[in-house]
């Protein structure tokens, strides 16, 4: 009979318990529950993503399908604008960069243009309330599927990021090339570009430095100590050494002096990195239809419920219906206007419908305070609720269009919110 | 013949526990040169657009002086090994080419002609020669640390001069360099160089390489002083009163 042994248990569920809390440690960032979901434009502040920088009409040449081979290019086109009334909590200083986010550079970001003007790859100074429109060109990489979309990089204040749309690039990547003429006359393949001589120069140095190392390190090393200890210091060199140390020494300054020479021979001509700013001045302003005010804000809390007041004024020579809300790359249609429906190829989050109260069209002259109210889980799930934050003030474009289709984009950029804690499901006023 | 063989069997063991000392002691400064170098060189050193940018060659060898520094105190001081400097440098070396064939290339697909490390290791053999030669740090601080600084930017010149050939892409005027880091996405960190850079190597008409390189070889002088005290004091062994063991 086979007696246990405690001790010996414990340690062998000791020893297969690591072992298995240990794999699950490894193997846990391969889990789908970590998979990386989106850009994590969610981790930043509502008030950020909704006051700052907002990004409109985006389209991806790509939809509806989203799937594009290894080599394909695809252009990402919209517009964004720089919220008029800037939140002081975030500095401006204008200075921006242009640019296409995706983990890693699974795509190629071949060129941008903003305002039909070729986007350099130095930075640019944008205005506060100017609407900039840009042209992304990318070509596929790396086969996978990754959140792609546009976004502005603005000193001081970070990333903003526009809505994404996961893409999927299929093919292999073995065999990619990316061939570039330089000035001199050759082509180039800047997959691999100077590669091989780089490889040689650190094989090089790596392995005069591996027999420095060994021949010191093949005598007796750790006796040393010792000897050192016990003040037989000079017993340790040989004039051999001396001279090995002096020839390394004066040998390797010669080889880098060298190197250096010979590769300026090679390479006669090269330019400095290059480093500039610019100014692009925003697009003219859209025909001017309603003069507009937000006169006050509520979030209910319970209800998921943004409402606000707005008194508009139609200064244009046609009827004007308030058409959409879109804050932070979510969307709000007002169903009440004909033909108004979600479109799946747009990349950003449908929010829900937009009701907007009196529903009739502003006639030219008039004057209406229209009362909005967007009930939606997406002020959640998107974590745009202000009522958590320092800052509960909201911001977000609203789209008017007469009936000839002219549209006016009108900005709410500091509004502050009052939150309902206890009111009841229905939002409203 | 009986000790003979004693002392033969005393001599493998010997080496047996030196390969034990030194693979430990290469390890463990591999790990904390390492996050030594990410932490406060770092993008300096990983992508090509940086190298050459008005920082590079004064920040990057300013704060890889450190561990040689502290290395040499204690192997040169302790041991008269003069290979304080070569011995962190490669495990420093080793360690970023893991980071950057493995991360870099491997997972997030980087070309490695993007993010290949710059070497250390021409200055660190001649900073190890300096010492031994003089026998001396306050000599090998002044002397080696300035050569350090001095010969960073030609050790690399090999490797990084074929990234300086001129395109022209969509009628700009960029280097090689400028249209990799334009091509291939880095997100977003990295694009704050383009914000905050406000010179290059040669913005002042002539050039600032050799005024940077000077600098970088004063800066290196002081910080080869204070890193050689860390690693002296740091290797002192006598923390504890014999009276009180």
């Amino acid at each position: 009979m086979k007696i246990f042994n405690c001790e010996t248990g414990m340690k062998k569920l000791v020893r297969v318990g690591g072992a298995i809390l240990l794999s699950g440690l490894m193997l846990a960032p391969m889990s789908s529950l970590f998979a990386v979901q989106g850009m994590g434009a969610k981790s930043q502040e509502a008030f950020l993503r909704m006051r700052t920088v907002t990004f409109f009409d985006t389209r991806f040449s790509f939809t509806p399908s989203n799937r594009v081979k290894v080599g394909d290019e695809f252009t990402c086109t919209g517009k964004v604008m720089l919220m008029p009334t800037w939140p002081q909590e975030i500095p401006f200083s204008g200075i921006s960069f242009f640019n296409f986010f995706v983990p890693g550079p699974q795509v190629l970001r071949k060129a941008i243009f903003v305002n039909e003007k070729y986007f350099q790859f130095n930075s640019v100074v944008l205005e506060k309330g100017g609407v900039y429109e840009y042209k992304m060109i990318n070509q596929a990489r790396t086969p996978g599927i990754w959140p792609v979309g546009p976004m502005v990089s603005m000193e001081e204040a970070g990333p903003f990021i526009g809505p994404e749309e996961f893409l999927t690039i299929e093919g292999s990547g073995a065999g990619f090339t990316n061939p570039v003429k330089t000035l001199l006359g050759n082509t180039i393949d800047l997959e691999n570009y100077g590669e091989g001589r780089m490889i040689a120069w650190t094989l090089l140095t790596s392995a005069i430095a591996v027999v420095w190392l060994v021949y010191w390190c093949s005598k007796p090393f750790t006796r040393r100590l010792g000897l050192v200890a016990a003040g037989r210091k000079e017993d340790l060199f040989s004039p051999m050494d001396r001279q090995v140390c002096f020839l390394f020494t004066i040998g390797t300054i010669v080889l880098v002096a060298a190197a250096a020479m010979i590769t300026k021979a090679q390479y006669p001509i090269t330019i400095p990195i290059q480093e500039t700013k610019y100014y692009i001045k925003p697009l003219p302003p859209e025909p001017a239809l309603i003069q507009a005010e937000v006169t006050d804000a509520t979030y209910d809390v319970p209800g998921r419920t943004l409402s606000f007041h707005l008194q508009v004024k139609n200064i244009g020579d046609k009827p004007v219906v308030l058409k959409e809300f879109l804050t932070a790359n979510v969307r709000f249609l007002n169903p009440d206007v004909p033909g108004n429906t979600w479109n799946e190829n747009y990349p950003e989050v449908n929010g829900g419908p937009m009701r907007v109260t009196p529903s009739e069209p502003i006639n030219p002259g008039e004057t209406k305070t229209l009362e909005v109210s967007m009930q939606s889980a997406e002020w959640e799930n998107q974590r745009l609720t202000m009522y958590h934050e320092s800052t509960n003030r909201f911001g977000g474009l609203l789209f008017f269009t007469d009936t000839s289709g002219t549209r006016q984009v009108f900005a709410i950029a500091d509004q502050i919110v009052i939150p309902k804690f206890g009111a009841t499901m229905g939002g409203g006023m | 013949m009986q000790q003979v063989a004693a002392e033969a069997e005393a001599r493998a063991l010997e080496r047996k526990f030196d390969i034990v000392v030194l693979v430990s002691m290469f390890l463990a400064i591999l790990s904390g040169f390492h996050i030594h170098q990410m932490l406060t060189a770092g993008d300096w050193s990983f992508w090509i657009d940086w190298k050459d940018r008005m920082w590079w060659p004064v920040v990057a060898p300013i704060m890889d002086i450190t561990f040689p520094a502290a290395c040499q105190a204690i192997l040169w001081t302790k041991f008269k090994a003069p290979i304080g400097a070569t011995f962190s440098c490669a495990g420093l070396f080793f360690g970023q080419w893991m980071n950057r064939y493995w991360n870099f290339w491997g997972w997030a697909h980087y070309p490695l002609n993007f993010v290949f490390p710059e070497t250390l290791l021409p200055q660190a053999i001649v900073l190890d020669g300096v010492l031994m030669i003089t026998n001396n740090f306050v000599v090998t601080a002044l002397i080696g640390g300035e050569l350090w600084g001095w010969l960073f930017y030609p050790s690399n010149w090999p490797m990084i001069a074929p990234y300086h050939v001129p395109v022209e892409y969509y009628g700009q005027l960029m280097s090689v360099a400028d249209l990799i880091q334009y091509q291939y996405i880095r997100t977003s960190t990295p694009e704050y160089i383009r914000m905050v850079e406000t010179g290059t190597m040669r913005s002042f008409a002539g050039g600032v390489l050799g005024v940077s390189a000077f600098f970088s070889g004063f800066c290196s002088v002081i910080m080869y002083f204070i890193w050689w005290y860390f690693g002296y004091f740091f290797g002192w062994t006598k923390f504890i009163k014999h009276s009180k063991v």
